[in-house]
């Protein structure tokens, strides 16, 4: 399905991740992928973020600094150059990306073990950090997504928190405190504190408020929070978050409408596996795969836990569907993180890629029935919510982390960048066999707000005998960001005859007679 | 940190090297664990190597070396009297030294058929599936006609995810044992996990037939009948389950999941609840029974245990913790020990054991203020007002 571009597509970009015996559970995230574009050519873009080493961090020492680097439109990039300079951290992890002052121009947050950090973009000064920007300080940040939760007009945020840290209490690999499988190994997340996660509103230039309290975004119990999404779980208008959290349940965080959420993740079926089991949950992809026009959640989980299918049914609440869909056998014996829903082979129904790699180098050890490099998987969709494993790519076994998915070579299917650690960041370029009937589409949303890329948008498109339904996003998943559209592979769909968009606004707005194969940019009307 | 130095030599070498070096260390550490019964830090560390070793690894028998093979007429002293040690290590849930014993044996005597059956159910129970499986194959190879390994077999590659390999060895032994319920149970749930739901349900119908008190069987058959859509059933079958394990978190779970989907909100908020809470117990004997691996005559560690069991509160798994306490006398020395003894003979209203345990603990609690709780606590729920008194006048001191 996908071929690697090799050394061209990055030159020389490695990141980097602590020590390569992985004696700390600070060392073993990985870092994420921010596509977007950035510097308003038209070309998907790319930001890496890097990390750090116990010891740099231990000095006092910055880390390694985040890097953009432009599109090229063909599957490669180049350094973007100093205007563009972002700078480093403690110990970046990932971040999201959003316009966050209504300028039509594409920001960012950084997520780090130590201080989030808010850059803006400016036409003439490439990224300027936000120096007040209301985001806390001295959490372990991961992943970040941002939703326009109360439907004003201006971007607010979402940012997911893993546990407290410190090399300096908690116990270290051969101590004895930690083993797994008989081996000893980094200590972690289990005996640590989780830390609570955070939401904040935007105030329309940059700055937020931390609006966690005010708006109930309190779980009975904090969890390990890896992985965000942002949905509208109960097709209710409003945009709801998914968050997936290591070896603790998931929360399903319901938007009320009144400015306040309500967890209800157990009550819908999305906290535990189909047998009540609490996982060690990573990354989510999300997309329509039953048909019904409402978002199902695919979420990846630890080795040994296989990878689960959430689908939504009529009452709101979700399905465990892995074992039907054929995903659990072929899922269990990875550590599965950044994973992606996306229709790669065009042919009308939304296939799910996923980037594995163990946390312990130990894995290669006697008795774990896993391994520390482990080959990405793609997953084909005959069309019935049933999968069989695909050949992703001649790449061999990798130690993946963060992955986004976009079409960056504007040829209409799906691409992959991914950061692999301890190796070059790689980005696969999409070399699907497609049928010659095959068809896609590709919307990019203009809105009158301060939220100018739609997002939180709902877009249906119809035809004779079908329909079919995306969100605008920029969530990736795990610690990563797409590009805010939506992406439609069509099959052999001729003509669409009507294009619903429902804007966070509460406007709605159709569009008639649609072509296909090109990228339709929507303005928000003022009807 | 012998182990610190030897899993970084693990990390070094490539993969043969590095077993071997583990092998070499494991066996001089059964060597030394041979002789005393006084467990040091350094054979705490042995442990850990005895787990690096690669049981794949260990060299094979021709074909038909075992074909005709009778313990009766075996006679090698060495592997029978470590073959004896290995039991005893097991009794005394001491995995790894067993493990120890056994690959020794399997060095010297490849393929030595107690030593794979044993070793198979060892790394099964330490969730080493891959090795476990590993070894039930070498053991089904020389005794095909083996029901109960052909069975764990089956277990181990289900839990491997090769769910269709498991349905091949779970129906091998259906057609040696057609009412091997445990067989048919895997069979109902390696067909679930291959997307015959249907099917699944039919099998576990008749498991429930065959075994009418089995609640593991019950409980499936709820969260498969709640899958299909079938809420009558499910909903008849956790209720089931629950009369016969109201411990189980799983059931709880698919109730909770049943009375919403029935519009029941309060009920199923009720059964949430006691899912969490019961959820949070099952992980903290989980992680307190994890620790206690690598170090199993760890007082600390095993009182941890023992205490997380009670809380959790199941009968069962109280009754195991108390059966290995029994075995590991130096354990009972200690005071902790002995007051989570205490709080378990309470729990589950044993009256023999928890009045001896109560006589020894009396005489050894000193100031321990938690032993007089313990003590208070059992006297007050056996009736004993003098004994309640004596604990309590402590306690205030």
């Amino acid at each position: 399905m996908f071929r690697s571009i090799g050394e061209r597509a990055l030159p020389g970009v490695v990141t980097t991740c602590g020590s390569t015996s992985k004696n700390w559970i600070v060392e073993v995230n990985g870092g994420g992928v921010l596509l977007g574009d950035f510097d308003l050519d038209g070309r998907v873009d790319c930001v890496i973020v890097d990390g750090s080493t116990i010891e740099r961090a231990q000095k006092g020492e910055p880390g390694f600094a985040p890097r953009l680097f432009l599109g090229n439109g063909d599957c490669t990039f180049r350094p973007a150059g100093e205007r563009w300079n972002i700078p480093a951290g403690r110990w970046g992890m990932g971040g999201t990306t959003g316009d966050w002052n209504g300028d039509g121009r594409l920001d960012l947050v950084i997520t780090d073990w130590g201080a989030s950090r808010i850059f803006t973009n400016d036409s003439e000064k490439g990224f300027v950090e936000v120096e007040k920007s209301g985001l806390a300080r001295g959490e372990w940040a991961t992943s970040a997504a941002p939703l326009d939760f109360d439907r004003d007009g201006k971007l607010d945020l979402v940012v997911v928190n893993y546990l407290a840290f410190d090399a300096k209490t908690v116990a270290q690999k051969g101590s004895g405190s930690c083993n797994w499988k008989g081996h000893p190994v980094m200590c972690g997340p289990e005996g640590l504190t989780p830390t609570c996660d955070r939401l904040y509103r935007g105030q329309g230039d940059g700055t937020f408020e931390d609006v966690t309290e005010k708006a109930r975004f309190r779980p009975k119990d904090a969890g390990f929070g890896l992985g965000v999404m942002t949905f509208d779980y109960d097709d209710d208008g409003d945009t709801d978050i998914y968050v997936a959290n290591d070896s603790t349940p998931n929360f399903l965080w319901e938007n009320q409408g009144d400015g306040t959420f309500t967890e209800v993740g157990l009550r819908r079926g999305v906290s535990h596996d189909a047998n009540g089991r609490e996982q060690a949950s990573m990354g989510i992809a999300c997309g329509d795969l039953n048909g019904d026009l409402r978002p199902d959640l695919f979420v990846t989980n630890f080795s040994g836990e296989n990878s689960v299918l959430y689908l939504s049914s009529k009452n709101g609440s979700f399905r465990e569907r892995s074992a039907q869909a054929q995903l659990a056998g072929p899922s269990l014996g990875f550590l599965k993180w950044g994973t992606t829903l996306g229709d790669f082979d065009l042919d009308g129904d939304l296939d799910i890629s996923v980037m594995n790699g163990h946390v312990y180098p130990e894995a290669d050890l006697a008795g774990t029935d896993t391994s520390y490099a482990q080959e990405p998987q793609l997953f084909v969709n005959d069309g019935r919510t049933r999968f069989t494993l695909g050949e992703f790519a001649d790449v061999g076994p990798l130690k993946a982390r963060g992955c986004a998915r976009a079409d960056l070579d504007d040829d209409g299917d799906l691409d992959l960048v991914v950061v692999n650690v301890e190796g070059p960041v790689m980005v696969f370029e999409n070399i699907a066999k497609r049928a010659e009937s095959a068809h896609w589409l590709r919307v990019r949303l203009v809105g009158k707000d301060g939220n100018r890329l739609g997002i939180g948008a709902k877009i249906i498109v119809a035809w004779d005998g079908g329909s079919m339904a995306s969100e605008v996003r920029t969530a990736g998943g795990f610690q990563s960001a797409v590009p805010a559209e939506a992406h439609f592979g069509l099959g052999g769909v001729k003509k669409i005859d009507t294009l619903r968009v429902r804007w966070p606004s509460g406007r709605e707005q159709v569009v008639k007679e649609v072509a296909l194969d090109r990228i339709l940019t929507i303005t928000e009307s003022d009807e | 940190m012998i182990c610190v130095v030897l899993l970084a030599a693990c990390a070094l070498v490539p993969h043969g090297g590095a077993t071997d070096i583990a092998a070499s260390q494991a066996a001089s550490a059964v060597q030394s664990s041979a002789g005393g019964d006084s467990i040091t830090p350094a054979m705490r560390i042995d442990r850990a190597a005895i787990l690096a070793v690669d049981p794949q690894r260990l060299p094979h028998a021709s074909d038909d070396t075992w074909k005709d093979f009778d313990i009766a007429k075996f006679e090698d002293a060495i592997v029978l009297d470590r073959i004896a040690r290995a039991r005893e290590a097991i009794v005394r849930a001491d995995f790894a030294l067993a493990l120890g014993e056994l690959h020794e044996i399997l060095r010297r005597a490849p393929d030595f058929p107690p030593a794979l059956h044993m070793s198979g159910v060892l790394y099964y129970r330490l969730q080493r599936y891959g090795d476990s499986a590993h070894m039930l194959a070498r053991y089904v190879e020389i005794a095909p006609e083996r029901v109960g390994e052909t069975r764990m077999l089956g277990h181990d590659l289900y839990s491997l995810g090769r769910y269709d390999e498991a349905q091949a060895h779970y129906e091998r032994v259906l057609a040696k044992a057609p009412h091997d319920f445990e067989a048919l149970r895997g069979l109902a749930l390696s067909l679930w996990r291959l997307g015959d739901g249907a099917g699944a349900l039919v099998k576990l119908g008749r498991v429930t037939e065959l075994a009418p008190r089995n609640d593991e069987a019950w409980s499936w058959k709820a969260s498969i009948a709640f899958d299909l859509g079938d809420l009558k059933i499910a909903r008849e079958s956790a209720e089931r389950a629950l009369s016969f394990d109201a411990h189980e978190p799983r059931t709880w779970f698919t109730l909770a999941r049943i009375l919403e989907e029935e519009g029941q909100t309060e009920a199923a908020a009720t059964a949430r609840s006691r899912f969490e809470a019961l959820s949070q117990s099952v992980a903290r004997v989980r992680n307190a029974e994890t620790r206690l691996l690598l170090d199993p005559d760890d007082a600390q560690r095993f009182v941890a245990w023992l205490d997380a069991c009670v809380a959790h509160g199941a009968p069962g798994a109280i009754r195991v913790a108390l059966q290995r306490l029994s075995l590991a006398p130096r354990l009972l020395e200690n005071v902790s020990v002995s007051r989570a003894e205490l709080d378990a003979c309470r729990a589950l209203r044993d009256l023999d054991r928890g009045a001896a345990t109560a006589r020894t603990l009396e005489l050894r609690a000193s100031d321990d203020q938690r032993a007089w709780r313990a003590l208070h606590d059992w006297f007050e729920s056996i009736g004993d007002a003098a004994g309640a008194a004596r604990a309590r006048a402590r306690l205030v001191r």
